[in-house]
């Protein structure tokens, strides 16, 4: 695995994006680890670390709220240059910061992790219910009871054939149901989200640099994360966008289209093998730069 | 979440639980897991684990939600959390990972040695490129402009430095490692 930091974007907006990630992830005590090193192995003039109010004078409850494109340049070198800021900042928007900062994508493994954690204190609680005597765990309320009360011995034998039924259905429905992507813009909750225009938009701008988590190489894969995040792209021009006003929804629905057909014709050069997947892939890279760099611009100008 | 909207929402999340409404206790997991599990991961160091130390963050929440009278959900968790630390840090085979003040390491120590860190601070010693000083002026937290200056280029031509230097970073890294 390379260093984090040979990860961190050129463009201030991409650099905004990314430490944003960073800081709700679980890598930031790596990224900080390594930029010490980094900062260590060159000699340097002796110079204290500000705390984080010094060094965002002002702009803390900016920052919690709207994220980290309140910075400049200037200020965001600030936390690459003091890497313990990253720490102090990582608490601060995790205590305090706005829902914007529940926006802000998760890696996958991450959202994975935590789904299996759910689960597992789920059983744990199950067993804690002495502890809580006013309260049942958390299980479900009233499982249904095979036996009844009056079973005679035919009632319960179809019964068990209604439930073997049910339950074969159930799981062929699960195991072949279509898989719908749960990052970019079919990430959970970002399309209902209470937040201003601006915001929205940011939050749109951000969701969409989901598509650069995974570097797939291989045809299949790229083409494979192309149709989700096109997915994505038909999600977001069906949503009703109830954040925006009628003239921003209807620039927002526009460019999706727009968007949406430069994927996929970018998908049908690779099925058609007239470009290799890394050519698809860049290309692809450099439309969703441009998607996330135009929703960027509209933010700034409806806030 | 912790707003001032979303934490009075958190409050009335705490009361509906208090009122024997469990699914409130699901809404406060799913707004806060994410959260929690991300603040202890760079504090969680050797054998400790930011996920396995959420979960007894939640099933000390959960025995200690019947008798909540905080003002804010959002600082008692992680009040919960910041304690809960401690304790692990106080037991004698994880001492050595703590210090003296707090369970907060001075110089974080690394989970695993990254190899990969090694062979680059080794490579940022090597290779002489100015393509590679771009790269590393953006740690130092310069930005485009005085990059441009430093170097007498034209700010256009500063991502295409810092590109090339991070690929001469990366190549150099990759070789290392094979």
């Amino acid at each position: 695995m390379k260093p984090i930091l040979l990860h961190i974007p050129d463009s201030l907006p991409e650099r905004q994006a990314w430490l944003e990630r960073q800081l709700v992830g679980l890598e930031l005590g790596e990224l900080v680890v390594e930029l010490q090193a980094v900062h260590q192995s060159r000699p340097q003039n002796e110079v204290s670390t500000p705390s984080l109010e010094e060094a965002f004078v002002g702009l803390l409850p900016q920052i919690m709220e709207h994220g980290l494109s309140v910075l400049t340049e200037k200020q965001l070198g600030l936390l690459l240059k003091n890497p313990s800021l990253l720490r102090e900042l990582q608490d601060a928007v995790l205590e305090h910061g706005s829902y914007y900062w529940d926006t802000v994508p998760r890696s996958e493994e991450f959202e994975q992790r935590l789904a299996d954690s759910r689960e597992i204190l789920s059983t744990e609680l199950a067993g804690q219910s002495t502890l809580a005597p006013a309260l049942n765990p958390i299980r479900p309320e009233h499982a249904p009871s095979v036996t009844g009360r009056s079973g005679s011995p035919r009632r319960l034998a179809l019964k068990l054939v209604a439930i073997a039924a049910a339950l074969f259905v159930g799981i062929t429905f699960w195991m072949t149901r279509p898989s719908v992507p749960t990052w970019g813009f079919d990430r959970s909750g970002i399309l209902s989200a209470n937040l201003s225009s601006a915001e929205y938009l940011n939050a749109l701008a951000t969701a969409a640099g989901d598509w650069f988590n995974k570097r797939p190489e291989e045809k299949t894969a790229v083409a494979t994360r192309l149709r989700q995040f096109i997915h994505g792209c038909d999600t977001l021009i069906n949503a009703p966008h109830s954040q925006l006003s009628p003239e921003d929804r209807a620039w927002l629905i526009e460019r999706c289209r727009i968007w949406k057909s430069k994927l996929e014709s970018q998908l049908a050069d690779l099925e058609a093998k007239r470009s290799s997947a890394a050519e698809v892939r860049d290309t692809a890279d450099k439309t969703i730069l441009d998607l996330q760099n135009a929703l960027r611009e509209r933010a700034k100008r409806v806030a | 979440m912790p707003d001032q909207q979303t934490s009075s929402d958190s409050l009335q999340l705490v009361a509906r639980f208090q009122a024997g409404d469990q699914s409130a206790f699901d809404e406060l997991y799913r707004r806060y897991a994410a959260r929690l599990v991300a603040f202890l991961s760079p504090k969680c160091l050797g054998p400790l684990d930011a996920f396995d130390v959420s979960q007894k963050v939640w099933v000390r929440v959960w025995q200690a939600l019947p008798s909540f009278r905080n003002e804010s959900f959002s600082g008692w968790i992680f009040a919960i959390a910041r304690n809960l630390l401690k304790d692990e840090y106080k037991r004698p085979h994880l001492k050595a990972e703590s210090l003296s003040e707090g369970f907060e390491p001075v110089t974080p120590i690394r989970k695993n040695p990254s190899i990969s860190m090694d062979a680059m601070l080794d490579c940022l010693k090597m290779l002489k490129s100015p393509y590679v000083d771009a790269v590393q002026d953006t740690l130092d937290g310069l930005t485009t402009e005085e990059i441009a200056d430093k170097h007498g280029i034209g700010t256009d031509n500063v991502d295409k430095w810092r590109f090339r230097g991070r690929n001469l970073i990366k190549d150099c890294v990759q070789q290392k490692l094979s």
